[in-house]
Formats: structure tokens, sequence, C-alpha cells
């Protein structure tokens, strides 16, 4: 994706999704600074350990994980590690979510790698395999074989079925409910079968755990099965959502755990309120990467940067910023632009947000920290959840705050009765 | 001939140049609009410049299905239009499955109304981020139908469970004027007969028993009566439509209960003056006296002002925009007012609470609370109230595309406001009657409504007034041009 030299091209340019293609990485990659990167981290794990060991990789919405995970992917060693990356909402169904299809498809997921890859498997362990999941999903050979001619492998016809049959997930399930443990051995005896025929190490990625939706969703993934997640016997780098690592349990779950890495926000404020260059600097290199910066008026990048403080946000606002920009025949996106784009984002947390909601940002900001006021309390995730609270780290430390586009709404928020 | 809001044009203008430059590229476009009836008049817009397919969105498997099935024409534009409320299916559908909307090559356009939106910012985070472009449509404004509810300087004492025990009230009360010659007794008499007249939507008639009352207070020295009638009659010219005049007779009020350390006149003349610049399109210095008003009606348990500021606090939030907000209150007065059996301003709060589920694009949420509300005024004989009940009931069915069902009740609610002299509702009532011939094509109807409406709106200096001066314009070059 060539860097945009008009209007048109620079609203294309601004889109949200992650970077999983190398040229789109070589054109609007931009690495964070910092000491370590979270990529280079897991990295240097994988690569260093002796034992198979199980990660957790937290990151905000839009922050840029995926990304992330797709360069630790490329970065691996090919002739040592065979990487099996993928989304769970390209094979699940996130609507009707359960840890026993998680597993299912983890397994498919490993015993397909062997097919693209070649590497032969015992056939006893094979057959035993396919018996298994025959069996806990009630798929008949017939039915895969009416779907292979669409080109599908087996793992993947049953993949298809379990995402989009609820006939399917409920035999599952119910198969599975005393036998969860017969598939995790299954799955741990691809896994030694495939690393010792290709003499590589397996290295399991999946992305979008952090996108289960509703917070009970994803508390009862995490949290009641944590002990089954470190059970595979190989590498796994498990996405985890940020703000579930603000309940009380966290501290419990994450010890279960090799490491847990964590890619946040670069702040555009220091936690003093002063600005932060090395933040700012990180943004406007994001957005000089996707535009030709002529392309903006004089101070339209610092008005950008310094209101959202948030990647996603900076791209969504300069999207719109561009758009509108076109529309009116500008050669150059100007400061009322991005103003106009902002004000109405603003006026929509505005209208969206409960006077609890308020009265918690105002905690957050003043105190820069982000709690829970109980057990039962949930404001802070939803607002963590929501992006409209964000974490920031730099080199003095990790400090919450509120999503720098809501500040001009404080004073007025500071008003309530 | 109605097709966008003239505040729209700018929006739909920017949606549409949005269309264009994502046109044979996938792209997710997110607008917002309350009125099912007016998004329909922006889809025609859009399909006069682009090859448009609608698909009304049912349930989160029909969406998913029709997302993976449909083949589209790389020149079209597919419209989804989500229903008023969201299933907890159709969140998820949207959250897990937002990449088919780019997958299909072409640009998808996704109404909603803002009540709907909310849920997904909430419910769906990851469809609400992965958005192109997101607009809000403002829709076409209609006269406005709040009804503040004034806090009287005296207290109610009496029930007013219907109409019929209010006018047993004002007989016996005229049974008792010729009999009692205490002048203290006769002014009270006098002031509530004003206020039973007030409370019957009749206020002329309300207007000269409080100055009877007023006028005999003065006599015998009864400062806190004086301060009292002064504050009825400043409702009693709200009502009427005379906001300075009101504003006039509430500082008056307010001055006088200061001086004898009537606090709680204090907090009603507060919260009437807060009305009155709600009234005059001032939410702002509405919101700063009602706030001073719910504070004295707190600290001294004056739990019927407290239910009035509250609503009214509701009323001048939905004016600046804050429908949540607006909720919040109108569902902390509603609850006073069942409490202590207030069924008049029950059905305020119920009705105000419709026109804000209205403005975020739940009409038949509004027409349920206004059916309530409509039915409480008419049992208690509140004319002013059924008229704007039927007022309202009337912008939701245009909102929900049955222009003839709205000008039925359009036409109902202005013969109520002329039977009973409601300049302001009777203004409004012009305005929308004008919207809906406007939208049915009946421009001559229109332009006529137009002017009456403007007439009364600008005696009252309603903030209306401005609005309709507009459309009145727009229709008025429209049919020079066809002439």
């Amino acid at each position: 994706m060539p860097r945009a030299e008009d209007l048109r091209s620079a609203y294309n340019n601004f889109y949200v999704e992650p970077l999983k293609e190398d040229q789109e990485i070589a054109d609007f990659y931009v690495q964070r600074p910092g000491s370590v990167s979270p990529m280079q981290d897991l990295l240097d794990r994988i690569q260093l350990a002796s034992r198979r060991e199980k990660y957790l990789f937290l990151g905000f919405r839009g922050s840029g994980k995926s990304t992330e995970l797709y360069r630790l992917e490329t970065a691996l060693d090919m002739n040592r590690f065979l990487v099996v990356n993928y989304s769970i909402r390209d094979d699940l169904n996130l609507s009707d979510f359960d840890f026993r299809d998680f597993f299912v498809s983890m397994a498919l997921k490993v015993y397909d790698i062997a097919r693209v890859e070649g590497v032969p498997l015992n056939p006893d362990i094979e057959e035993d395999f396919q018996d298994f999941t025959r069996r806990i999903t009630s798929i008949t050979e017939k039915e895969v074989t009416s779907q292979s001619s669409a080109g599908l492998s087996w793992s993947q016809i049953i993949i298809l079925k379990l995402s989009r049959e609820a006939k399917t997930r409920e035999c599952l399930r119910k198969e599975l409910d005393q036998k969860i443990s017969d598939l995790i051995q299954r799955l741990n005896w691809l896994i030694v079968n495939i690393e010792d025929k290709s003499g590589k190490k397996l290295v399991i990625i999946v992305d979008d755990l952090d996108k289960l939706a509703r917070g009970q969703q994803s508390e009862d993934f995490f949290y009641k099965n944590y002990q089954l997640l470190i059970e595979p016997s190989c590498f796994v780098v498990y996405t985890f959502p940020i703000p579930l690592a603000f309940h009380p349990q966290y501290e419990n779950v994450k010890h279960a755990f090799d490491g847990d890495v964590i890619l946040l926000q670069m702040p555009v404020k220091k936690r003093n309120g002063e600005p932060h260059e090395e933040g700012r600097g990180f943004y406007r290199d994001v957005i000089s990467r996707r535009i030709d910066l002529d392309l903006l008026e004089d101070g339209v990048l610092d008005l950008a940067v310094d209101s959202t403080g948030k990647l996603s946000e900076l791209v969504e606002v300069m999207k719109e910023a561009s758009l509108n920009a076109y529309r009116k025949g500008q050669k150059r996106i100007s400061k009322e632009n991005v103003a106009s784009a902002l004000d109405k984002l603003r006026m929509t947390f505005d209208r969206t947000l409960t006077e609890a909601h308020k009265r918690k940002l105002l905690e957050i900001g003043s105190c820069k920290e982000a709690r829970e006021e109980g057990p039962d309390s949930v404001l802070t995730r939803e607002l963590l959840f929501s992006l409209t609270a964000v974490e920031y780290q730099d080199e003095e430390g990790r400090w919450c705050e509120i999503d720098p586009m809501l500040l001009p709404l404080v004073e007025k928020w500071r008003q309530l009765p | 001939m109605e097709t966008v809001a003239l505040e729209d044009l700018d929006e739909v203008d920017l949606l549409l140049t949005e269309l264009e430059i994502s046109r044979g590229k996938g792209n997710l476009i997110l607008c917002t609009v309350a009125s099912p009836a007016y998004r329909d008049h922006v889809i025609e817009a859009i399909a006069r410049r682009f090859l448009v397919r609608v698909m009304a969105v049912e349930s989160g498997d029909a969406l998913i299905s029709d997302l993976r099935s449909i083949k589209p024409d790389e020149k079209e534009v597919l419209v989804w239009t989500l229903p008023e409320t969201l299933s907890k299916d159709i969140l998820d559908a949207l959250n897990n499955f937002r990449e088919l909307f780019y997958d299909n090559g072409v640009p998808s356009l996704v109404f909603m109304a803002p009540t709907a939106l909310d849920e997904v910012i909430w419910k769906a985070p990851d469809f609400w981020r992965y958005r192109g472009g997101y607009h809000i449509l403002n829709g076409l404004e209609r006269g406005l139908d709040y009804q503040a509810v004034e806090a009287l300087s005296n207290p109610l004492d009496f029930s007013n469970e219907s109409k019929e025990e209010l006018l047993r009230r004002i007989r016996i009360n005229e049974y008792l004027r010729d009999k009692i010659s205490d002048q203290r007794e006769l002014a009270r008499i006098f002031g509530e007969l004003g206020t039973v007249y007030f409370l019957l939507s009749e206020p002329p008639k309300a207007i000269e028993h409080y100055e009877q009352a007023l006028k005999i207070s003065k006599e015998i020295g009864d400062r806190r009566g004086e301060g009292n009638y002064l504050g009825n009659l400043g409702n009693a010219y709200a009502d009427l439509g005379e906001p300075r005049k009101a504003i006039e007779h509430y500082e008056q009020a307010l001055k006088i209960s200061r001086e004898i350390g009537d606090r709680r006149g204090e907090g009603a003349d507060l919260g009437n003056l807060g009305n009155a610049y709600a009234d005059l399109g001032e939410p702002r210095k509405a919101i700063e006296y009602l706030e001073q008003a719910l504070k004295i009606s707190r600290g001294i348990g004056d739990r019927r002002g407290e239910g009035a500021h509250l609503g009214n606090l509701g009323a001048a939030c939905g004016n600046l925009g804050e429908p949540r907000k607006a909720i919040e209150h109108y569902e902390q007065a509603l609850k006073i007012s069942r409490e202590i059996g207030d069924r008049r301003n029950e059905g305020v709060w119920l009705g105000n609470l419709g026109l804000v589920y209205a403005n975020l694009g739940e009409p038949r949420k509004a027409i349920e609370h206004y059916e309530q509300a409509l039915k409480i005024s008419r049992g208690i004989g509140d004319r002013r109230g059924e008229g704007a009940d039927l007022g309202n009931l009337g912008n939701a069915n245009a909102d929900l595309g049955e222009p003839r069902k709205a000008i039925e009740h359009y036409q109902q609610a202005l013969a109520i406001a002329r039977e009973i002299g409601d300049r302001r509702n009777e203004g409004n009532s012009l305005g929308n009657l004008g919207l809906v011939y406007a939208e049915l094509d009946q421009i001559p109807k229109a332009i006529e409504c137009a002017k009456s409406a403007l007439t009364i709106l600008e005696s009252i200096e309603s903030p209306h007034a401005e609005k309709v001066k507009r459309k009145l314009h727009e229709w008025e070059e429209a049919s020079n041009q066809i002439q």
C-alpha cells in the first residue's frame, strides 16, 4: 500500500484492521519505543525456553495485538518451529462459545497443520483421533464426503460444522462433558507425534480470545478453565482481554501461566500531565507511514494525536477527517476537519455513558488507577472494554487515564449533582 | 417533497461522498437516525445516486446467512436496517461477524436508532470499532411537546383523581365564597379556585381568581399569601404562552419568599423560573435554577416539589441532548408522583419519558408511554396534558411513516389547544401539521399551517419559531419553482 498522496487514498489507507501481510507490515508498521517490544519478549521466551510454556498476551482492543502476533509468527525460525496461528473468530461461533468447542477446534487445527506441512502422522494416532472426533460430533462420513467437494479438508469441514451448527455443538458438549481429559490427551498425542516427525517445536497462537463479547463469557472461559489452558504440551500464546486483568481473580490465574506479556497503548501525556514525546512520536509515525504529511495543515497531526491517544481511535478520526476534507474539495486536512470528527464521537460517548460511568471516569482521571468497588461491580471493566478508560505504560510505570478524546467533557461532568 | 432535513444536508452529503469513495470496495458505514420513516426518506435519496439493496435485519442468524450468501453487483450499496431494539443474537452476529461486511466487496451502510447505537457500543464493541464511517442524522424536528410541571406556590392539599372531583371542588368553593367573611379564608378560597381552574387547563379563569386572592392578601398584609399567588399567577401566564410575564411574577414571588424565609415557596419560585427559561430555549439557565430548587425541596422534605424539579430537570437535560440523564430524572420523578399519588404529574412524566424514547429512535416504546399518559390526562380532566399527549402520538406516528394517523392526532391536539387557550401547543400542532402535509406533498396546506404556526410561536417567543420560518421559506421556494 503506497503512502497516500491525495485525500481519497488517505481515506482508504486509514483502516483499523490488523496488518497481516508482509507488504502491509513493510509499509505501515511502526515500532513502539521502549526497551523490549512485547513481540520480542514473546519471541525470546519461546526461543530460549526448554519447557513448552504458556503465555497470556494482553492488550486493549485495537492496540495492535493481531499485528504483533503476525510479526511473532514470521519472526520465529521456520527451521525450529511449526506455527499454528489462528483466530477463534474464524473457527468458532462466539455467540455460543464454550471451552469444549475451543479445545476441539484447537485439536483440529493441530491435526490440520500436519496435513498442510506434509508431516506423516502415526496411523494409529490419526485413526484414533478421527474416530474420537466423529463420535463426539456425530458427524458421519457421508456428511464429510458431501462437503469435501468444496475443497475443504476433513478437519476444516468439522470446524465449519462446529461453528455453524448448534446441533453439532450440543452433541459435542454433551459427549465431552465428562471426557474433556480424553480430548486433551488426544491433542497431546498429536502434538508429540508432529513434533517428533517434523523435528520442530509446535507453537500455537490463539488470537481474538479477547473478543469474547460478554464479560461473563470471558470470565467463565479464563477463570473456570485456566487449568485446562495449560494442559497442551506445546507452546501456546493466548490473547487475553485486558479488562479481565482488573478482576480480583486475575492474580491467582496469571501464576498458572509462564508469563503475561502486555501490549499497552502508548501515552501522549505522562502520568503528571506533561507531553510524552516518545508516545506522540510513535503516533505521528503511524500517520506519516500511511499518508504524505503534506496532506495535513499545520497543527493537524498534533491535534489528532493529542486528542486520541489510542491507535485505533487515531486512525478512525483521521479517516473521518480525510473524508470531511475530501468532501469539501480541500487539498489538505484542516484542524476543523479533525475537530468535527472528534466532536461527533465525543457527543456520542457523552450521551451513551451513564452518570455512574462518568463519576467512575472522573475518579480514574484523578487517581490514575482503575479499580472495581467490589466483586459485583463491573463499571471499571465496562469502561475499559469500551476504551473510554485506557491503561498506559511508560518507563515510569503503568497508570490509567480517561480516554483523551473525552477530556474536554470533564469540566461538565464535574458539575454533576 | 420532504426528503432530507435541512439540518442534515451536510451530513447526508458527507455520507454520499463516503459511499462514492468506497464504491466497489468493502466498507462498513454506520448511521443513526431516530425515525424509521425519515430513514426511509434518506435511503430514497441514496437510491437516487447508487444502486441500492435494502436488507431488514430481523435476527442474528438471518444476518449472518445474508452476509454470507449475498453476491452483490460491484456497483451496489448494501443498506442494512436494524430493528429499534437489538436482541442479543443480533448484537453477537454484528460483533463476531463484522468482517463479512467488508468481505462482500461493496460498501455496507447500517442504519440504526440512537438507542441501538448505545447497545452496539457496549455490547458489540468490535463491530463499532471496525466501522469505516459514522454519521448522525437529526431527522425532521417537530414542535416541542415537552410539558414542564409548574411547582405550585401554595401546597396542593387536595387530591386530583378525576375531573369530576375538581368540578365538585369548584362548586364547594363557590358556595363557601358567599358564606365566608374572614378575609384570609376568602383569599384562600379564591386561590384554590384559581388552582382548580389551572389544573383544568383554564388559565384565564385561574388568573382571574388568583388576582382576587392576591388583592385580598395585599390588603390584609399577608406576605406569604401574596408570594404564593404571585407565583401561581406566573404559572398561569406560562400556560398562556407568556414566559416573560411569568418570569416577572416569579421574580416578585421569589423576593417575597426570601424576605419572609419561606423555603418551600423559594424552592417553588426557583423551579418555576427554571421552567420559564426552558420555555425560552435557555436550558442551561433552566438547569441552574432547577438544581437550586431541588436542593431546597430535598432539604425541607418537600416531596412534591422534589418530584416536579426532578422531572423538569429531565426535560432540560432532554433539550440539551442528554437523553440518558433525562430518563434517570424522569424515572425518579415518576416514582415520587406514584408514591404521593400525584396523578397529574405521573401522566406528565410518562409522556415526557415517551418523548425521550422517541428521540432515541424507539417510537413504539414512545407510543406505549404516550398512551398511558393520555389515559391519565383524560381521567383527571387535564386537557392541556391530553393535548400534549395527542400531539406526541402524532409525532410518533409520523416517525413510523403513518402520516394520516399523525394528522388525526395533531388535529385533535390542535382543537384542545384552541379550546383551552394553550398557545404553545397550538403553535406546535400547526407546525407539525405543516411538516406532515409537506411529506404528503400537499405544499399549499403545509404553507398555510406553517404561517399560522409562525404567528403564534413568534408571539410567545418559542425557540421553534426559527425552525418553522426556515421550513416555510423552503416550501414557499419550492412552490414558486413549481409555478
